[in-house]
């Protein structure tokens, strides 16, 4: 079964004029993406590995950058990347 | 963040957001988040009310937006979030929330406790949004 991981992109405006300390998009965008990627990171990445579906030690960003092909039974239990984000 | 990063920061200026928003409107943009706490002079958002409909991607995507009571937003874009948010949509409270209000930095003294806590409020209605948009199958390109 086909599996890839898709990114989501989410726009941020903060103009200049907010004062520095009220400065957070970027904060935002990192904390989204922190807690979309890591469940997927932490858990499916290392449970592929460990059944000799992807390489061990496999990074994320090499996992999404192609699709892949997974015993269905595996990829319909996936949970995606929650909602991956920020174009990361 | 490779679009922020190679641009080296988010948008600050209206130039800055019409970059951003031409790399990523072609994959879609289904959340849009604005900053607002931000005091009247350097202000875009009037502005940016003004010419919204050039940034069709934006103006389908849901907006989370953090507010500040100590700096109103601009009249314009305030009515624009007000109606996306429902309260003035015509279309009544059953229609879909356009706009999510949240994570103000500056409700109360402001401090670093509270800006933690908005972003934290505020990365959580991005992504709950994220994942209720993923459920929906929405690609969020624009029409």
């Amino acid at each position: 079964m086909g599996f890839a991981v898709r990114t989501y992109n989410v726009l941020v405006y903060e103009p200049e004029a907010v004062r520095p300390e009220l400065r957070i998009a970027e904060a935002v965008l990192a904390s989204v993406e922190a807690k979309a990627n890591t469940p997927f990171a932490n858990v499916i990445i290392p449970g592929l590995a460990k059944l000799g579906l992807i390489p061990q030690g496999m990074s994320l960003e090499d996992f999404a950058a192609r699709a892949h092909e997974l015993p269905e039974a595996i990829a319909e239990k996936m949970a995606v990347p929650e909602g991956s984000s920020a174009s990361s | 963040m490779r679009p922020y990063e190679r641009l080296g920061r988010v948008p600050g200026v209206l130039g800055d957001f019409a970059k951003i928003y031409a790399e990523l409107a072609p994959g879609g943009i289904p959340v849009t988040l604005f900053n607002t706490a931000c005091p009247g002079p350097g202000n875009d958002y009037g502005r940016l009310a003004e010419i919204i409909g050039e940034f069709p991607a934006v103006y389908e995507s849901t907006w989370v937006v953090t507010t500040s009571l100590r700096e109103p937003m601009p009249e314009g874009f305030r009515a624009l979030v007000e109606r996306r948010a429902g309260a003035a949509n015509p279309a009544g409270a059953a229609a879909r929330r356009l706009a999510v209000s949240t994570g103000s930095p500056c409700y109360v003294p402001i401090g670093d406790s509270i800006v933690i806590r908005a972003v934290g409020e505020a990365g959580a209605v991005v992504l709950d949004r994220l994942k209720f948009l993923r459920k929906l199958g929405q690609p969020q390109k624009p029409g």
